[in-house]
């Protein structure tokens, strides 16, 4: 399996660079966007699947879902401070400066807040099953709270405080060409997301 | 003939109990009262008689309101835990009666901290209130989102290490949207045009909701091993 | 009161590495007195709590039975009374307040005259009105001893309960044992003490 992921990495990652047309005003930094995007979905992803996890592990303590629960967390942690710093490197380059408090930035940093908390949470409490009950705990509750920070905060706070509207990255105009080429790269990130998740588990465990 | 006494009797012996053995010893209300008035005092102090946005004054005000929950409000659990009634508590009485009364407790706590820290807040830092109503609706409203995931919070923490810092930075994540919320709604009450703020109240009131019903969800996985 | 029959299969506990018991099993009737014997470290209190619903094992089942058939954990919860070590009161608070927000949060409503009498039979009326920050530790556990009394609970867990007592401490939960056996109450007794060992009818010995 590990050869087919990086055969269709490869058409990803040749399809972004050759393939990809010149956005309008954007340039070539536009391929920046085909690896911020499909990254910060992952991050989201990879979430709720522990959020998932931590509901089963409440359900029937079965200590492998707060294992997994808990390496999703850590692969989200990962993928969402790539997605971070791929957006402010995007930001930096298209508009001029590395933060700007836009939705989509405000979204990813409240991700990166509540991995952060997880795991420091999880590295407090020394017994492993008090550790899995109570971060399954945490992470049930800021499940609740993600409708409210993925949707509403961004667009009610932001839409009250007109700043000089910059290029949301989520308005990016895309063709045809490009939509196909974004969800290759989404499918691509999701499989090595999924692949990192399966090697984690044959590893030792710590 | 045992009488029973039902959930809420329940609730209300718990504030009660919480209320009583505040009154006797003062601690977290006077923690909580002294750390905002250093705060503001210094804000107070360096700010001098310049004047601020209404907009940095409502951040401010809401910075100060939430380190102050961040310094007593996690009392509510981790003193039980110290003194050990959590272990009588956990014997005798029921998860969520638990959970509902100490929540209340803490919005007790909060409301008194705003009733001590806005007055002061308004004199210190000369500030014009415009739409009152909202003020209060929103100090209410926020203290209800602070008080129920606090709480919660708190609980959580028991068991844990390093509780001081551990709490700030598990709450402030799930914080975040009611001082957004909070801080847009301030300023809007220090505004002197009139506002159409309704749809954030709306949502902070909704989240309060939510938080609360998950809370409740969640409690008796914290409570019972 | 209901009576209540406790039955346990298999039940393992470990704390990471170190293994407690292997595989425990017990059964007792409504009624019974089980002491639960053992060094220090055995894991007395911990099989206490286990059985009390406190503590999951890591393996093995617990099963409680009431005339009308199985009991859910949730019930079983509101049917125990406990008098363990580590239960603690509010200091700030008197005698009479702490028994009666604790009776209160467990589900009993207690007059004026109620509260007053167990502390009469406990020997603390004197001290009722006193804050508990100034009671020594058999008067702490008197307190325990009234509270258990007062709630009225079908399943008793008592942890040591002579500890820190004099000799008419010692007469106080001897009588109470065995009055609540009389009434059917169930109890599970863990302890090193030879006599409160006597007011058992079984025993299971830990290693």
């Amino acid at each position: 399996m590990n050869s087919a992921l990086t055969i269709f990495t490869m058409i990803t990652v040749f399809c972004v660079f050759y393939l990809v047309p010149q956005a309008q005003g954007l340039g070539s930094l536009v391929r920046i966007a085909f690896f911020h995007i499909p990254v910060a979905w992952v991050s989201v992803l990879a979430f709720l699947l522990s959020a998932w996890k931590a509901c089963c592990y409440l359900r029937n303590r079965k200590l492998e879902d707060d294992v997994m629960s808990s390496r999703s967390a850590g692969l989200g942690l990962v993928f969402c401070l790539l997605a971070t710093i791929s957006g402010a490197v995007f930001a930096k380059l298209t508009w001029g400066s590395y933060w700007n408090w836009d939705p989509r930035q405000i979204t990813i940093f409240i991700l990166l807040l509540i991995y952060g908390a997880y795991f420091a949470l999880r590295s407090s409490i020394g017994e492993a099953e008090v550790r899995a009950r109570l971060a399954a705990v945490y992470s049930l509750f800021s499940c609740a709270a993600m409708p409210f920070l993925v949707f509403v905060i961004p667009r009610y706070y932001f839409s009250l405080h007109p700043e000089p509207i910059l290029n949301k990255s989520g308005s990016l105009q895309m063709d045809t060409t490009m939509l196909v080429i974004l969800c290759l790269a989404l499918i691509d990130v999701t499989w090595i997301f999924f692949k990192c998740l399966q090697a984690g588990k044959a590893a030792p465990d710590e | 003939m045992r009488i029973m006494s039902s959930g809420f009797h329940k609730v209300y012996l718990i504030l009660i109990k919480e209320l009583q053995t505040e009154y006797r010893s003062r601690e977290a209300i006077g923690s909580l009262l002294l750390f905002s008035l250093t705060t503001l005092s210094a804000v107070s102090m360096t700010i001098g008689s310049q004047v601020l946005s209404p907009r940095f004054l409502a951040v401010l005000f809401w910075i100060v309101l939430f380190f102050s929950a961040m310094a007593g409000l996690s009392r509510v659990f981790l003193q039980e835990q110290s003194s050990g009634t959590i272990y009588t508590l956990r014997a005798y009485g029921g998860a969520q009666p638990i959970l509902f009364g100490k929540f209340l407790y803490n919005f007790v706590l909060l409301n008194l901290l705003s009733l001590f820290l806005l007055p002061l807040f308004l004199a210190f830092l000369n500030t014009d209130v415009y739409h009152l109503k909202l003020l209060l609706l929103v100090l209410l409203a926020g203290n209800t989102g602070m008080a129920v995931i606090t709480t919660l919070l708190a609980s959580l923490i028991i068991q844990a290490q390093s509780q001081g810092a551990l709490f700030t930075i598990i709450s402030f994540p799930l914080l975040l949207p009611v001082l957004l919320f909070c801080i847009q709604l301030t300023t809007a009450a220090f505004t002197p045009e009139p506002t159409a703020a309704m749809q954030p109240l709306l949502f902070l009131f909704v989240y309060d909701l939510v938080m609360l019903g998950i809370s409740s969800v969640l409690f008796d996985y914290i409570w019972y091993d | 009161m209901e009576k209540i029959d406790i039955e346990f299969v298999n039940i393992c506990k470990a704390f990471g590495p170190r293994q407690l018991y292997a595989a425990l099993n017990g059964d007792f009737a409504s009624g019974s007195c089980v002491a639960i014997t053992g060094n220090n470290g055995a894991g007395k209190s911990t099989l206490l709590k286990i059985i009390a619903g406190m503590v999951k094992p890591t393996a093995g089942t617990i099963r409680y039975f009431s005339i009308a058939g199985d009991l859910s954990l949730e019930k079983f919860r509101q049917q125990t009374g406990f008098l363990t070590p580590e239960l603690q009161f509010y200091d700030s608070l008197t005698a009479k307040e702490n028994l009666h927000f604790f009776a209160g949060i467990s589900g009993v409503k207690l007059p004026e005259n109620q509260i007053e009498s167990i502390l009469e039979k406990v020997e603390l009326s004197s001290k009722s009105q006193e804050r508990l920050q100034s009671f020594s530790t058999g008067m702490r556990q008197r307190l325990k001893l009234a509270l258990l009394l007062v709630v009225k609970r079908s399943v008793w867990f008592l942890d040591e309960p002579s500890s820190n007592l004099d000799r008419s401490g010692r007469i106080l939960i001897e009588k109470a044992i065995r009055e609540a056996c009389d009434n059917g109450q169930t109890i599970l007794l863990a302890t090193n003490d030879a006599a409160e060992v006597e007011y058992a009818d079984h025993v299971i010995g830990l290693s």
